[in-house]
């Protein structure tokens, strides 16, 4: 049997919307994912510490407060830190397109924008972990 | 590199105290590894200084199971005990996918480092946990942690593995969840070691302790007789009493001898759950191979047959994940 795929959908920040958080959740659940949800209003720290405490191979950021430029790279330089290696990363929400090419610098794997269909991010994992969705 | 492949680093971070390697062992557990709990348990001095304990919360979908778990770790982590939640959650059987979301309520303790919190999905267990839950539970010990608190999805009348699981189990009920009759069926009312009402405020209340109580006084005495316990969760109300009465219920349990037999019917559960998982996994496979003309064909018996032979020819599917 192969290994489940975890992911973790993680809502950093103070936006107190997740309707997107929950479509995607809903979407990777069909697809035969296992989800974990954070919740509203994350702290870096809390989100990776989860991320490590569930042994999620991918997490999911949605964030539509505009301050992604300010959590995410606190995000990633904390998994760095603790050295998770191998945990891929994906962000979705209102993300300028002037911000994408930094947000994958700092190892972001992609960007969705709003209005993206969910199976985009569906084919987006399975293109990433073949053997696996 | 990945420590999920390199079992032998991993056991030494794990001895080392590296909460990393307890989340990497644990999905190697409950992928089918159980070998690696008993690696682990011969490798690492056991702390013993204190008796394990493991809490069962359950109860039906929405009483506020997670919630009255929220605030039953703080007096518990004060008490300078390391806490270990397990949050069971289904599996979807349309796609074997699952969304695990106990922990939203709990996600403060995401940054205490006395508290680690995981989700489990059922994979295919019907008794409202996961088959290799205890393997789960037995590394939590391992690690070091105190309380294991573990819980079940939303269960209704029959999903009863967490009394074979647990030492001391809480059932939790609100006001309003059907009549008097209920409380006398068969299935979880009469194995509850605790009753909590949540949602004390709500109306029907102490209806509901009434009915419960007199089912209490019509059934034949037993030497723990199970608390009735108004809380509302949300509002820390009646958290401090439910304290109590865990730590009542632990201390009869010491004193009467029946922690051994608990730990007995965990270790029977164990085999139970590794077994089940293995022949299920067998069994499906099995199962989905016959070809129409095959369903027709083989009677009862070669039907059997086939099965137990591909179980017992098979390569043991679950250990081959990395």
């Amino acid at each position: 049997m192969k290994r489940k795929l975890r992911v973790l959908i993680a809502k950093p920040g103070l936006d107190g919307h997740d309707r997107g958080a929950k479509v995607v959740a809903h979407a990777l659940k069909d697809a035969g994912i296992e989800v974990i949800y954070t919740g509203l209003r994350q702290t870096p720290l809390q989100i990776v510490n989860t991320a490590i405490q569930e042994d999620v191979d991918v997490i999911g950021l949605s964030i539509l407060s505009g301050a992604h430029m300010r959590l995410f790279p606190e995000i990633m330089k904390l998994l760095k830190e603790k050295k998770t290696a191998g945990i891929l990363v994906f962000a979705g929400g209102v993300i300028p397109e002037d911000d994408i090419p930094k947000l994958n610098e700092i190892g972001i794997q992609h960007v969705f924008t709003p209005g993206t269909p969910t199976d985009e991010v569906v084919s987006f994992l399975k293109n990433k972990f073949p053997d696996r969705v | 590199m990945d420590l999920r492949s390199n079992v032998d680093t991993l056991i030494d971070r794990f001895k080392d105290g590296d909460k990393m390697a307890l989340a990497k062992a644990m999905t190697l557990v409950e992928n089918g590894a159980s070998e690696l709990v008993d690696r682990i348990k011969s490798e690492k001095n056991m702390k013993s200084e204190s008796e394990p304990w493991i809490i069962g919360i359950t109860g039906a979908p929405g009483v506020g199971k997670s919630t009255l778990i929220d605030k039953l770790i703080d007096p518990f982590s004060t008490d300078n005990k390391r806490v270990f939640v397990f949050a069971v959650d289904p599996t979807s059987k349309l796609s074997g996918g699952a969304i695990l979301g106990d922990r939203v309520r709990m996600q403060r303790y995401a940054t205490n480092d006395n508290v680690f919190i995981r989700s489990v999905a059922t994979r295919g267990s019907n008794g409202g946990v996961s088959y290799h839950l205890i393997d789960m539970i037995d590394l939590a010990l391992a690690f070091g942690y105190d309380i294991v608190i573990v819980e079940t999805v939303g269960a209704g009348q029959i999903d009863l593995d967490i009394f074979d699981i647990s030492d001391t189990t809480v059932l939790v009920l609100m006001p309003e969840q059907g009549d008097g009759i209920q409380t006398y069926k068969a299935g979880m009312t009469e194995m509850a070691d605790i009753f909590v009402i949540n949602k004390a405020d709500k109306r029907g209340a102490d209806k509901m302790v009434e009915q419960l109580r007199v089912m209490m006084s019509t059934r034949a005495v037993r030497k723990w007789q199970s608390p009735i316990l108004k809380v509302i969760s949300t509002e820390n109300v009646g958290i401090d009493i439910l304290v109590k009465e865990l730590k009542r219920h632990r201390r009869y349990l010491l004193s009467s001898k029946k922690i051994k037999d608990r730990e007995r019917l965990r270790k029977l559960m164990k085999v139970k759950g590794n077994m089940l998982a293995k022949f299920e996994a067998s069994l499906s496979k099995t199962l989905e191979g016959l070809s129409n003309e095959e369903l027709d064909s083989l009677n009862r018996h070669e039907m059997y047959i086939r099965i137990l032979k591909n179980f017992l020819d098979g390569k043991e599917g679950e250990d081959e994940c990395q």
